[in-house]
């Protein structure tokens, strides 16, 4: 619909940065587009924070360039940056009330005191929080902390909001309630957001893109759908969601029909792919809700197990299956139809089978 | 049961020792009082009578009023110069990125385990050389020596709980690296500062080791006005002079504790 070309409010090229020997960020490459909610999600030292460090100016990369609105920012200091950023302990100054916290960016910019007034009451008002100007950021709990510190970072209008794990203080039910706030925000504001975080969950709940990285590179990004159906690697396959994920080697075709002798030494045989010649080694996932119990169904593909784990949780309830000695499956029912006491048991001999379209090749 | 049994004579055996501790250390103190107001031109216990001849000796006699007004003027600047050099030194040790800091911590913490004497002897071999004895200037630089080593202390100890986040927040939001000190830092090392203020004043108020080799002839502080006395007279003014101190010592705790309750009502303290 939109036919401009969109510039990218932010982009990283090569980005690295060494510590000593350790390579914490490798080569990143990344173009963040205007309005943009983007995740950077990834294990405990990935590089993910590092690059929010070196985009807000508290490390400088080892080399390549960081570009913010067109202009290269690599020797800008923090403070000349003009990039909002909540930290993961939400960074508050203590000894200023709620209303000196967020007036502080503004102060610092010297905004006439008029407009630092109305503007600290409009952005408390976004973040739902008038009538706590006076309080002292002690007096508040943890999820009103973190909508302060959201709030100091939005009312001097960066270009660009970073935040660093900045819910992971917070506990279950309130870290979503927060998730839907801040993505509320991002709706209404259209600001461009860099996420960083470990917890998938959250990344596909509020991303528009995800970048997931790993040992300081990317290893894909996209929208949350496409990471999470199409993985283009077991790193991915195996952190955004479960997966089961096969390793071996492709054995001959028969019509459209291609044997795989797995590494434990089992057979199984999958839809014909062209790419796929003969004896090479392969690898591939399938996620454990699109497999089904084939008892009754004629479905084409199929093994045969017993059920060693069945447990409860919810609106789901997961089984381990063993097929043989070398190979057990995960498997995710939804408990749509089931109810106390229902479902299968342990020891329970069973059939499973999939969709072809289930089957997904990994690099 | 036996627990229990245990457990009281425990808290007993406690409790006597403690209030032998408080004889022994604050009674002798608080006898100064009494002792303050005798008739008797001379020190006793009991006192005989009831008289404010002495204190208002204290408040008069020019032989007094001087080295207390000397005495207040030194240790006001100790503090001021020991705060602003402690201050500056604490942070470099912390944050600086700088070769040595161990070293440099243990030089500036130095004349703290280095005997008073030792440090008093060396001082006044350089300072009879550049004619500071017996002059305000020698013995404020004489008594920041002593003063620094609790400012760092003090000072240190409050920036290592210090969160750095804090400080990288302020520079996020537009302060450079001198108004974050001055909106973000300083305010919050603020109740060690204050601490460390304290101690230095006192130290330097009641300090005589230093002040008995660096005074020269000229000049006279409280100490050591009270320390000739008690050589030559045992007048009661001494006394009179130990309850100003004691009153003083007394309303600083009072007025610390002031602050301190202001801080937690803000929720900047536990």
């Amino acid at each position: 619909m939109d036919n401009t070309v969109e510039i990218p409010v932010l982009q990283l090229a090569k980005l690295t940065k060494h510590f000593g020997d350790v390579i914490a960020v490798d080569d990143v490459s990344l173009d963040i587009l205007d309005g943009e909610f983007l995740t950077l999600l990834g294990p405990s030292g990935s590089g993910k924070t590092t690059i929010l460090n070196m985009i807000a100016g508290f490390e400088f990369p080892t080399s390549g360039d960081i570009v913010l609105q067109g202009k290269s920012i690599n020797s800008l200091l923090p403070e000349k940056r003009n990039i909002g950023l909540v930290f993961q302990n939400y960074a508050l100054f203590p000894h200023m009330t709620v209303s000196e916290n967020i007036a502080f960016p503004l102060k610092m910019r010297k905004v006439p005191k008029k407009q630092i007034i109305e503007k600290v009451k409009n952005t408390l008002d976004l973040v739902q929080l008038d009538g706590y100007e006076k309080r002292f950021p002690k007096q508040l709990s943890g999820g009103q902390q973190q909508r302060i510190a959201v709030a100091r970072a939005l009312v001097f209008n960066p270009p660009l909001l970073l935040f660093d794990e900045p819910l992971g203080a917070l506990d279950k039910k309130l870290r979503e309630h927060m998730q839907l706030e801040l993505k509320r925000i991002h709706t209404r504001l259209k600001r461009t957001m860099i996420y960083v975080t470990h917890d998938q969950e959250e990344a596909l709940v509020m991303s528009d893109r995800i970048a997931v990285m790993n040992k300081g590179r990317i290893e894909q990004i996209g929208p949350p759908d496409e990471l999470y159906e199409e993985p283009i690697n077991a790193f991915v396959a195996s952190f955004i969601g479960e997966s089961n994920l096969f390793e071996g080697v492709a054995g001959g075709r028969v019509g459209d029909q291609l044997t795989v002798r797995l590494d434990g030494g089992t057979e199984i045989i999958l839809t014909r792919q062209e790419k796929i010649t003969e004896g090479e080694r392969v690898r591939f996932c399938i996620r454990p809700e699109k497999l089904f119990f084939a008892d009754d169904a004629a479905t084409r593909i199929t093994f045969s197990g017993t059920i060693v784990e069945s447990i409860y949780v919810g609106e789901t309830k997961r089984y381990v299956i063993r097929i043989n000695d070398e190979l057990s499956i995960n498997l995710r029912e939804m408990s749509t139809r089931t109810g106390t006491g229902m479902g299968r048991r342990e020891g329970e001999n069973v059939r499973i089978g999939w969709f072809d379209e289930s089957v997904k090749w990994l690099a | 049961m036996s627990q229990q049994q245990n457990g009281k004579v425990g808290k007993f055996i406690l409790g006597t020792f403690v209030g032998i501790i408080f004889i022994f250390l604050v009674i002798p103190t608080i006898l100064v009082v009494p002792m303050s107001f005798t008739e008797t031109r001379y020190l006793v216990f009991p006192p005989e009578g009831f008289s404010l001849q002495w204190h208002q000796e204290f408040f008069t006699d020019k032989r007094w009023v001087e080295p207390t007004i000397f005495s207040l003027k030194l240790a006001s600047l100790t503090t001021v110069v020991s705060l602003v050099i402690g201050t500056m030194a604490s942070l470099a040790l912390v944050r600086g990125i700088i070769p040595g800091k161990r070293i440099g911590h243990l030089f500036f913490l130095s004349p703290m385990m280095i005997p008073l004497i030792v440090t008093a002897f060396a001082v006044y071999g350089m300072f009879a050389n550049l004619r500071l004895i017996g002059t305000l200037p020698g013995l404020v630089i004489a008594h920041t020596i002593i003063g620094v080593p609790y400012v760092i202390l003090v000072i240190m100890a409050n920036l290592y709980r210090f969160d750095t986040s804090l400080e990288l927040a302020a520079r996020n939001l537009g302060a450079n690296a001198f108004k974050t000190f001055m909106y973000v830092t300083l305010p919050l090392i603020k109740p060690g500062i204050i601490a460390a203020g304290v101690f230095c004043f006192i130290e330097s108020l009641d300090e005589l080791v230093l002040v008995l080799f660096l005074v020269g002839t000229t000049k006279m502080t409280l100490p050591l006005r009270m320390f000739s006395e008690i050589e030559f007279r045992i007048a009661p003014t001494v006394a009179a002079a130990s309850t100003v101190f004691i009153v003083a010592a007394i309303g600083t705790i009072i007025a610390l504790s002031f602050i301190e309750k202001k801080e937690k009502s803000m929720g900047l303290k536990e």
